[in-house]
């Protein structure tokens, strides 16, 4: 996508934990599309466009418009796991520069944590995999841990960093899942769950649910709040399960991130927050390096200095992520959710001061697909 | 799970690499364009992108490319030990380790044995050659 910061993101709502506790995933859709498109000032008859994903329905955008009575006439149903929230951003302003649509409404809910056994995944691994034992998906993980830490010579304590910068943002959150203050030795004294990685490295299982509403700057100039640019994206994919991944260290990010960047015309250095996808803490010491914030192998010094925890240098994951805030099966909207929050400067939890540029980047499967999204307030071109 | 079971209701073309194994063959594919050797499963060659792959037997040696370990069951303490094998030949392959308790290292060398799940079917499994790490 090129650059054209004539789309907006005009409007977002999430609803996790207690407020999501006990709802069907329909129900919950109802209330947070309701809360977003009153953040945004805009009516439900008006959206036209539906970008939904999700993993209690096959056929997702057909059963979010038929629960909400609307009839859209473009939607988009990419599945490419969690990852599919960053590119429903860009393929909404696709749709939108091109008139194909006006009012975008990106939905996601889950009941996964109410419904907890009732459903599980629909994606078999490859029978190899299911063969050997592996647990799927957080040995795919584990096994990228594994060469991770013997390659670099990284110790548990830098997986375990991660999970302790997410939940220092946490702390500050109110609706965030877990607030208890956490060591490095509280993690590393967490069950284990598929060597390396222990329960603590792992994300959480919640309820939740979140909505977006994009459109054209053109209509967003009369409405409530900020409205946040989209000023560049990118998407890719390297394998779907871990038998296929080209490169055990090297995730999508290395190339959706300069690519995105590019796209918006700005420098990494110009981010002023990140928010990525935490399923396992190795994701952030892996993406943290393909894009480029940090040299091989040094992520995890990098998590321990301080650098992404609050008052940082590179504030990461400020609501605290699919670690600590929330992870209802698909984690990538709600990343969004807290990137526009922070550009907004009405983040519940902790703001940073002054932000003007996020970069959000999702996964998909076992850091199977990569979407990037830049935002920002200011026109920075 | 029932592995046997799950082998057998598989289509004929994935069941193939364990009917190899019933025979104490690991099987892996060749290119016959570029004559990359690709894993059991691979239908088009990630080398030159042709479909025209043959099965082969592989020499079952290889070393540790990445490993984890899972509790057998939530209520034993006994691990299955699981492994990505780089094959001498190249390819990567996934399988459990067996005959070691100890935590493998990256690089420890490895040979495949077949552990028989149905009367024609095998699994492909690796154990460590001692003295023998690259
Ligand atoms: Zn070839």
């Amino acid at each position: 996508m090129t650059k054209d910061s004539s789309v907006v993101i005009a409007g977002v709502a999430d609803l996790v934990g207690k407020a999501a506790a006990n709802q069907s995933p329909d129900a919950l859709m109802v209330r947070v599309a309701t809360r977003a498109l009153e953040d945004a000032g805009i009516d439900l008859k008006d959206v036209d466009g539906v970008f939904c994903a999700s993993p209690h329905d096959n056929m997702p955008t057909l059963r979010a418009a038929s629960v909400l009575g609307i009839a859209p006439r473009y939607f988009d149903g990419t599945s490419i796991g969690g990852a599919s929230y960053e590119s429903f951003v860009t393929h909404a302003a696709l749709a939108l520069q091109a008139g194909a649509c006006d009012v975008a409404l990106i939905l996601y809910s889950s009941a996964q944590r109410s419904a907890r056994g009732k459903f599980s995944t629909r994606s078999a691994p490859p029978v190899a995999e299911a063969v050997s034992g592996m647990l799927y998906p957080v040995s795919s993980f584990a096994m990228m841990a594994s060469r991770y830490m013997e390659t670099y010579g990284s110790g548990p304590d830098d997986l375990a960093a991660v999970a302790v910068s997410a939940r220092e943002w946490a702390r500050h959150h109110p609706a965030a899942t877990s607030r208890d203050p956490l060591s490095i030795e509280d993690v590393l004294s967490s069950r284990m769950v598929s060597e390396p990685l222990r329960k603590l490295d792992c994300c959480l299982v919640t309820d939740g649910a979140g909505a977006v509403v994009m459109t054209r700057a053109d209509r967003a100039q009369d409405l409530p709040r900020r409205p946040v640019k989209v000023l560049g994206g990118a998407e890719g994919h390297t394998h779907r399960f871990i038998s296929d991944m080209p490169d055990l260290l090297t995730t999508a990010a290395s190339t959706t991130v300069p690519d995105a960047l590019r796209a918006a015309k700005i420098g990494l250095e110009e981010i002023d927050v990140f928010q990525v996808y935490d399923a396992f803490t190795i994701d952030v010491l892996l993406i943290l390096e393909d894009m480029g914030l940090c040299s091989r192998g040094e992520a995890g010094a990098f998590v321990k200095s301080g650098a992404t925890s609050p008052g940082g240098a590179a504030p990461l994951n400020t609501n605290g992520g699919g670690l600590s805030y929330a992870h209802p099966g698909m984690n990538g909207i709600f990343l969004l959710i807290e990137a526009v929050r922070q550009l907004r400067q009405d983040s519940p939890g902790l703001v940073v001061e002054g932000a003007e540029t996020a970069l959000v980047h999702g996964l998909g499967g076992p850091l199977s697909s990569g979407s990037t999204v830049v935002l920002g307030v200011e026109d920075v071109s | 799970m029932n592995i046997g079971q799950l082998i057998s209701d598989l289509f004929p073309d994935e069941r193939l690499p364990y009917e190899w194994a019933a025979q104490g063959q690991l099987m892996v594919k060749v290119c016959s364009d570029c004559g990359s050797y690709l894993p059991p499963h691979r239908l088009i060659c990630t080398g030159c992108h042709s479909a025209e792959l043959t099965p082969t037997n592989a020499s079952g040696r290889g070393k540790i490319h990445a490993h984890t370990a899972v509790r057998a069951d939530r209520h034993s303490p006994e691990l299955t030990r699981i492994a990505m094998i780089e094959l001498e030949e190249g390819p990567r392959v996934i399988g459990r380790l067996i005959g070691t308790e100890a935590k493998p290292s990256i690089g420890d060398a490895v040979v495949a044995t077949f552990e028989a799940v149905a009367d024609d079917l095998a699994v492909p499994v690796f154990t460590i050659r001692s003295n023998e790490t690259s």
